[in-house]
């Protein structure tokens, strides 16, 4: 065998191990999730099918969301997270779990570890079995037991008690039987050196496997709240949706993001919103319209709407809001704008008033809260 | 070091290699066994097992479906959405064998998944209603969820006793697929997964 194969093979299996544990450690310990714990972790650990191999949790997708809420109703329904699974399981096959489950080769796969460690133990227990097996008093008693023997050989044979050929003979096996003894006993008496050498090899395989742990532990700490948007894989943006720092990017900078990225609905949607909040609707429309090009979005029709209002058109622009409100029914500022419209733009007080109580049923900031009011009741008084 | 210590060590480190060996070993037969299978599965886990009860609201009318009155009844239930291209491609298909097998009591339903219902109604109005057909609105997504959806189109055949017993994955482009697995489903004979094309997913 290779000498620095034998050197690194038990460091290197012992790394490993303290790795899996570090995994397990960092996986485990939660102490009584709450409901949301559960979903989210739940949603976490299931691969959204829709998606693109991203989890539930992560995915900003319309059916990421819809599966999520499914997941809300189950846990909330007293379902257990293994029944949530397997629900999934039953329809998508064992490929939607993220995690390897105990099972087939999943099993295996979490196997794999124990077994190796089981066989380290026996390998490093049958080695000691064999170092004691000639006890040091029995080896000084059977040498003295040859000795004497050829001893009483040489007296035999001068009081030419033997023959010549006899004795040879016996002396050849006596001193055969004590090289015998001998080598044995050296086995015996070198028990107790290695033993010292064991200890050390003990708390170095201690170390490492603790070591091993610790630096897992810290690297899945490290990784597991990136945001999934990140690239830190030098990829893509995936699913950028989800929350980013964007304060520090100039408008310039995200356009040309959004150009590079153009599937990326969240970036266009936080480009449009920033246009749009500063009153530049010439740069916002088409950026909202981008959205909806990619998918059907609430803020980006109720956006396009209110712009619409603006630009005297409150009857498509009462369609897109109301649009909006299909698609996302708990979205405060799309009940603002319709009120408005109907109010204002299209003469309707009576229809005016049920999306502005509506929106009053939202925690609102006070001044929004109101506005909300004071149009409310312009909308009573008009009926 | 003594010879036998020697010997001692060696078996030690033949050990350990050994167990990383198997690690390596089996590893690696896991993995390439996950290799070697489709990650993109579209055969249905479904297959064999009966249709969950549902309710699901009308897209052209008020009210609900519920599965309850389709028992009894062939069901080829075809997943769509406005947005998605193939379910464009497929349409006469699914319309015309709709007509052609209204006699044998073959039934279709048509789920509208992950899209508006007023833009499903102007996919109608462009392309035109089956007759007989019925057209259902998957509100949240579940009914999709409770199929086991992957993405659109994707479509199920359901026979008399209320079993799933084929799906057909991706656009129907060629309306004899459809037809032969109905025939395949009137005759009693198996269907499986057939895999026509991709699905799409918005």
């Amino acid at each position: 065998m290779i000498p620095a194969l034998r050197r690194w093979a038990a460091p290197v299996a012992l790394v490993i191990l303290g790795s899996v544990i570090g995994i397990g450690l960092a996986s485990g310990g939660e102490v009584e999730p709450t409901v949301e714990d559960r979903v989210d972790q739940i949603a976490a650990n299931l691969r959204c099918p829709f998606c693109g191999g991203v989890s539930i949790a992560e995915s900003t997708s319309s059916i990421a969301r819809d599966l999520r809420g499914f997941i809300t109703e189950q846990v909330g329904a007293g379902a257990t997270d293994q029944e949530v699974y397997d629900y999934f399981v039953a329809r998508y096959t064992e490929r939607v779990l993220l995690r390897p489950v105990w099972s087939g080769w999943g099993l295996v796969l979490w196997a794999v570890p124990f077994v190796a460690v089981a066989v380290g133990v026996i390998a490093i227990r049958s080695r000691r079995r064999g170092r004691v097996a000639v006890p040091a008093g029995d080896v000084v008693d059977q040498l003295d037991h040859v000795r004497r023997d050829l001893g009483e050989l040489e007296l035999q044979e001068a009081a030419g008690e033997l023959t010549p050929a006899v004795a040879g003979r016996l002396r050849a096996s006596y001193l055969e039987e004590e090289l015998a003894v001998a080598a044995a006993g050296a086995q015996g008496e070198t028990a107790d050196a290695p033993r010292k050498v064991d200890r050390k090899r003990l708390i170095g395989a201690g170390i490492l496997v603790v070591g091993g742990a610790a630096v897992t532990l810290a690297v899945i700490g490290a990784v597991a709240d990136r945001d999934p948007s990140g690239l830190i894989t030098g990829g893509v943006f995936q699913e950028a949706d989800d929350p980013v720092d964007l304060a520090t990017v100039t408008n310039e900078e995200l356009e040309q993001v959004v150009a590079e990225n153009p599937d990326v609905v969240g970036m266009r949607l936080a480009l449009a919103r920033r246009y749009f909040q500063a009153g530049d609707f010439t740069a916002a429309l088409p950026h909202f319209l981008g959205v909806l090009d990619r998918e059907l979005n609430a803020e980006a029709l109720a956006s396009v709407g209110w712009m619409t209002y603006l630009s005297d058109e409150p009857d498509i622009a009462e369609d897109y809001v109301e649009r909006s409100i299909e698609v996302e029914p708990d979205f405060p500022q799309a009940y603002w704008y319709l009120g408005n419209i109907r109010l204002l733009g299209l003469a309707d007080p009576g229809g005016a008033i049920d999306p502005l109580e509506r929106l009053l049923t939202y925690e609102l900031p006070d001044d929004v809260r109101t506005e909300a009011e004071e149009l409310l009741d312009v909308a009573e008084a008009e009926l | 070091m003594t010879v036998a210590g020697r010997t001692r060590g060696r078996t030690l480190g033949f050990w350990s290699l050994a167990s990383a060996c198997a690690a390596v070993v089996v590893l690696g037969v896991v993995l390439s066994d996950r290799f070697g299978t489709d990650p993109d599965l579209t055969a249905s886990p479904l297959i064999g097992l009966p249709v969950a009860e549902f309710s699901a609201p009308y897209l052209e009318f008020e009210g609900e479906l519920s599965s309850d009155e389709l028992d009894g009844s062939i069901v080829v239930i075809n997943f769509w959405a406005s947005w998605c291209i193939g379910c464009r491609v497929e349409h006469p298909a699914l319309t015309d064998a709709a007509a052609q097998y209204a006699e044998f009591d073959v039934r279709f339903l048509g789920i509208l998944h992950q899209d508006n219902p007023s833009n499903g109604l102007d996919f109608l109005d462009e392309l035109g209603r089956g007759d007989p057909y019925t057209y259902v609105v998957d509100a949240g997504s579940r009914l999709g969820l409770e199929f086991g959806v992957l993405g659109l189109p994707e479509t199920f055949l359901v026979d008399r006793d209320g079993t799933i017993v084929g799906k057909i994955s991706g656009p129907i482009s060629n309306p004899q697929v459809l037809v032969n697995a109905i025939d395949d489903l009137i005759l009693g004979r198996e269907i499986g997964t057939i895999k026509v094309g991709e699905v799409e997913n918005r």
